[in-house]
């Protein structure tokens, strides 16, 4: 049995928009897979359905053997509790140091009433230090979230993902907001930290280098539909193009037409 | 020099990384010194005010017996119709007769009355105070200045009681609800040009100055890259004002300046409990229908 396992997982929002149209993948613990495709290509939509955010319209998404699609509140609170989340803007929560927002990946584990007084015990403690610390930001433990630099804000959102003991980390454009040089850097803590702890990681990624820089397995959305999935090595130009390309090769209407939409 | 260098604290020592792990570990944060005599002022401070207001849970319980009694003699409450014969419109004369009598609560044309004062009066305010919030916030004041002296006009204002502006201008406008409009329009010059300049504060410069990269003079720029940031603000700020002065409104009456608040003394002095009953229960009515009809208009703005 895969870690993973999704089945013809499609989405359709409110408005009528096919964001998914059939989506079938499985992924193996600790593998990293970047996910290509262009901006609208369902990529988020994606990912935000295997945390449970999106609901899908249907098809199965099994974690651990467990279909996500069929719980309820409470059921999808205790997976998210082992699914880390890393979004492009950080979303670290500003006003607080930078130790209580690694701490706040502990919060799933940690529902007592103290868990609200600011308690958490010696062994969440612990976890957050240790990860901390492997991101190389343990002595801006007490510093706010908002004082940091973009890389380092990044880095503590690993530090807080991580912390949740993660089967799946979750990565939706994780160095889009950064420099080239910060995101290398940063796409090579999260990818060691995930191989350190056997975490299937699932990064969105625009950039392609990136992707088949850091990620054993790369996979193409288009459309809504999975139009490459294989190792990194065989991501060639006519698959770059089936990814990125499709509407210009002999449909350059439907280009048009996307943009005015 | 010297002296200064040594007169100061010694800096912490420099933590081992092993310390500093341990400091962090533990579940609970060390509480200084600092922290209990926060502590202790703060319950100083409290008994304080305890002590100043003789506050105490038994006099309430002792007193509760007597909000009985008066409550008691607010019911059933009475609504004092009063009957006039109006002069019917040529049109509808046919259908109606010449005249019909209506009846109604008597405190009805004092409650339409409250309302059209707190209107006029809201409006007067919005116009009076959107320069001075404009001077008063920090990104459009012209100089420190300006925003200094008017935050020390706006400040004045909002010390003076809403009650005090209406006997000033009963005073010079006479008895009645123009009295009442005009103290509205200046009592709210104070809080509303303070809260305009917050939202003034809080418009994102970027916007602006990408619009002054078109080339656009200052005006234009605050025109078309800040007003747009700031209206929903200060348009919610604007509908709480109304909903703000139609209860003070209420008040003002006390002193002759028109609305609800003349009818309300006016049964009180005569120990009429239950005729103030009935009128608080429209004042209650026209109170909570604005605030519905504000509330509804507020998140169509935002």
């Amino acid at each position: 049995m895969s870690l993973l396992e999704i089945k013809d997982l499609r989405v359709v929002y409110p408005n009528g928009l096919e964001a998914l149209k059939s989506i079938s993948l499985t992924a193996e613990r600790g593998e990293i897979i970047a996910v290509i495709g262009r901006s609208g290509a369902g990529k988020s939509t994606l990912l935000r359905c295997i945390n449970g955010f999106q609901r899908p319209s249907s098809g199965t998404i099994l974690l651990d053997g467990e279909d996500i699609t069929l719980l309820n509140d409470a059921g999808l609170r205790r997976v998210r509790c082992r699914i880390g989340f890393i979004w492009q803007e950080y979303n670290l929560v500003d006003r607080l140091p930078v130790i209580t927002n690694v701490l706040t990946g502990r919060l799933g584990y940690n529902q007592a009433g103290t868990s609200l007084l600011g308690y958490f015990g010696r062994a969440h403690r612990e976890v957050a230090v240790r990860n901390l610390e492997r991101v190389g930001l343990l002595d801006r433990a007490y510093q706010r979230a908002d004082k940091l630099s973009g890389g380092e804000k990044q880095r503590v959102a690993i530090a807080r993902a991580i912390s949740q003991e993660p089967k799946v980390v979750l990565a939706d454009e994780p160095v889009a907001s950064l420099d080239p040089e910060l995101a290398v850097q940063v796409m090579g803590d999260l990818a060691r930290v995930a191989r350190e702890d056997q975490v299937l990681t699932m990064i969105n990624i625009h950039h392609v280098a990136l992707a088949t820089a850091f990620a054993d397995r790369v996979i193409g959305i288009a459309r809504g539909e999975v139009v490459f999935d294989g190792a990194a090595g065989d991501l060639t130009d006519a698959v770059l193009d089936r990814v990125y390309r499709f509407d210009r090769i002999n449909n350059a209407d439907a280009a048009v037409h996307e943009r005015q939409v | 020099m010297a002296t200064e260098v040594t007169s100061t604290p010694t800096p912490p020592p420099v933590m081992t990384r092993e310390a500093f792990r341990e400091r962090l570990y533990r579940p609970l944060p060390q509480i200084g010194l600092r922290t209990i005599m926060t502590i202790i002022v703060l319950l100083l401070v409290i008994a304080w005010g305890v002590e100043g207001t003789n506050a105490s849970p038994a006099t309430l319980v002792e007193g509760i017996p007597n909000i009985a009694d008066f409550i008691s003699r607010l019911f059933p409450p009475k609504f004092d119709p009063v009957t006039r014969a109006l002069d019917v419109p040529a049109p509808l004369q046919g259908w109606l007769g010449a005249r019909v009598d209506v009846t109604y609560p008597s405190i009805f044309p004092y409650v339409i009355e409250t309302i059209q004062m707190a209107m006029i009066g809201t409006l007067l305010a919005i116009v009076l105070s959107a320069p001075f919030g404009l001077l008063a916030a920090r990104n459009t004041a012209p100089h420190p200045w300006v925003y200094s002296s008017t935050r020390m006009l706006l400040n004045i204002n909002r010390a003076v009681p809403d009650i005090i502006f209406a006997l000033i201008f009963v005073a010079a406008v006479g008895l009645g609800p123009f009295g009442g409009v005009l103290a509205l329009a200046i009592g709210s010059i104070g809080s509303t040009g303070k809260l305009y300049a917050e939202a003034i504060e809080a418009i994102d410069p970027r916007q602006i100055q990408a619009i002054r990269a078109t080339g656009a003079n200052r005006l234009q720029s605050f025109r078309y890259g800040g007003l747009p940031q700031a209206l929903p603000l200060v348009a919610s700020y604007s509908l709480l004002l109304f909903e703000h002065n139609v209860r003070s409104a209420t008040i003002l009456g006390l002193v002759g300046a028109g609305g609800v608040g003349f009818i309300l003394s006016k049964y009180i002095s005569l120990f009429q409990y239950r005729d103030l009953m009935g009128a608080l229960i429209w004042i209650i009515l026209m109170v909570a229908v604005i605030d519905r009809i504000s509330d509804y208009l507020r998140r169509k703005i935002i």
